[in-house]
């Protein structure tokens, strides 16, 4: 899961469940954000440096392939760059930089539907595996990116926000536009697709890894 | 509760996602179905497998081009919004000029007929009422720019409006104003000689039309 999920979860909080009303304003982000809305280049930098592995993981998982995640975490960081002044402080800033990100990655979702793209080259790991642990690792992703490409695009962002970046239900519905009980109808459709996936693969292959 | 209705909820529930009293009624058919508490294991292997799967290996070397992009895109982008501010200003100055030119353009169009003074400048000829030529239009003062005939400033001083307004021209005025056409075709010329003073209506003027070699 990743660690934006809490943070998600406590700029809901701060309406009244956990953390202390406030908090996301005197957080070292909510400084950064500060800063780099006064026009500190650092600051944003800094601000780039701290969220980059949220955002780009993020767009990972639901675009599939590095090379659009890339480009798509760039737009991302261009809108936060340009809409920064907007950003009213004390508002979560995980959960804007959260909803950018969902947003950029499906207007990138419907760019391939209208003009897709040409074959793609074997997926390749950022890095060269150095270890049986990183051969394995890569491995996994690689197998989990083949089960979120089965899926329909819907299903596959419903699916990756609730298990994936651990956001409930209604903070997926919120996010994706939808209401709560479409996107548990998704969640549980993905759910079953990946679990035929992964009967499909035992049954091809020795094991899950 | 059938099967197909079970794994629907156990799609749900893996996830926490069941509210209590369905989850209840799940319970109570799993104790008695074997093979939907097959599937219900196979679907926890499922979300489990995926969720330790789902950390990307992402290099440093990777957020570093992409950070370094997003900085080379703010630079261009600022580049291109100044450069485009400037090429607005230019066009707007542009648009400004053409403005200008088109309206003095007009104005002098109108000044032989409305201006007061039309004696202190070089007067826009009017055209004839009835000219020879027939893409020539003889509703309007003006020719038709689209049309082939087109009006030449000529230099001659003109009497004040309010006696050109007069019907008939002052005693003794013999002074005639010239008007040139150019048509259509360059060596063709219509020139008309109009006594001043006289309205279109108070009398044809006299006109030849020369071909010029």
């Amino acid at each position: 899961m990743s660690s934006l999920a809490p943070a998600l979860l406590t700029g809901e909080a701060r309406t009244g469940r956990e953390a202390p009303p406030g908090e996301g304003a005197t957080s070292p982000i909510a400084a950064l954000v500060e800063r780099a809305r006064e026009g500190d280049g650092r600051a944003f930098d800094r601000l780039m440096v701290e969220t980059q592995e949220r955002v780009m993981g993020l767009a990972w998982r639901l675009l599939g392939s590095r090379e659009e995640a890339r480009d798509a975490s760039q737009e991302v960081y261009l809108r936060v760059f340009r809409h920064l002044g907007r950003f009213r402080a004390g508002e979560d800033f995980h959960a804007w930089l959260y909803r950018i990100t969902v947003n950029v990655c499906r207007d990138s979702i419907r760019r391939r539907r209208r003009n897709p793209p040409a074959p793609a080259f074997p997926v390749e790991p950022s890095r060269p595996p150095e270890a049986e642990e990183d051969l394995l690792g890569a491995e996994r992703w690689n197998l989990l990116l083949e089960a979120l490409a089965s899926l329909p695009p819907k299903e596959r962002a419903a699916l990756v926000l609730r298990d994936l970046e651990g956001l409930t239900s209604e903070q997926v519905a919120r996010l994706l536009g939808s209401r709560a009980a479409t996107v548990r109808g998704q969640i549980a459709s993905a759910r079953l697709r990946i679990r035929n996936f992964c009967v499909a693969l035992i049954g091809g292959r020795e094991a899950l890894p | 509760m059938r099967c197909e209705e079970a794994r629907k909820l156990l799609a749900l529930e893996s996830g926490g996602d069941l509210p209590g009293a369905r989850d209840r009624a799940l319970a109570s058919h799993l104790e008695v179905c074997r093979r939907c508490r097959a599937f219900s294991e196979e679907l926890a292997l499922a979300v489990a497998w995926m969720r330790s799967a789902a950390e990307p290996v992402i290099s440093e070397a990777d957020y570093a081009a992409m950070r370094r992009e997003v900085w080379r895109r703010i630079e261009s982008g600022r580049g291109a919004r100044s450069s485009s501010f400037g090429a607005g200003r230019l066009v707007l100055a542009a648009a400004g000029l053409l403005a200008a030119v088109l309206s003095l353009f007009l104005l002098a169009r109108k000044s032989p007929q409305e201006s007061p003074v039309a004696s202190a400048r070089p007067a826009v000829v009017e055209p004839p009422p009835a000219p020879p030529n027939p893409t020539v239009s003889s509703a309007g003062p003006a020719p038709s720019p689209a049309h082939a005939a087109e009006p030449v400033r000529v230099a001659v001083s003109r009497p004040p409006r309010s006696a050109r307004r007069r019907p008939v021209a002052p005693a003794g005025d013999s002074a005639v104003e010239r008007i040139e056409f150019r048509t259509a075709n360059p060596n063709v010329r219509i020139i008309w000689l109009v006594r001043k003073g006289e309205e279109k209506s108070s009398s044809m003027p006299a006109g030849r039309t020369e071909e010029v070699s």
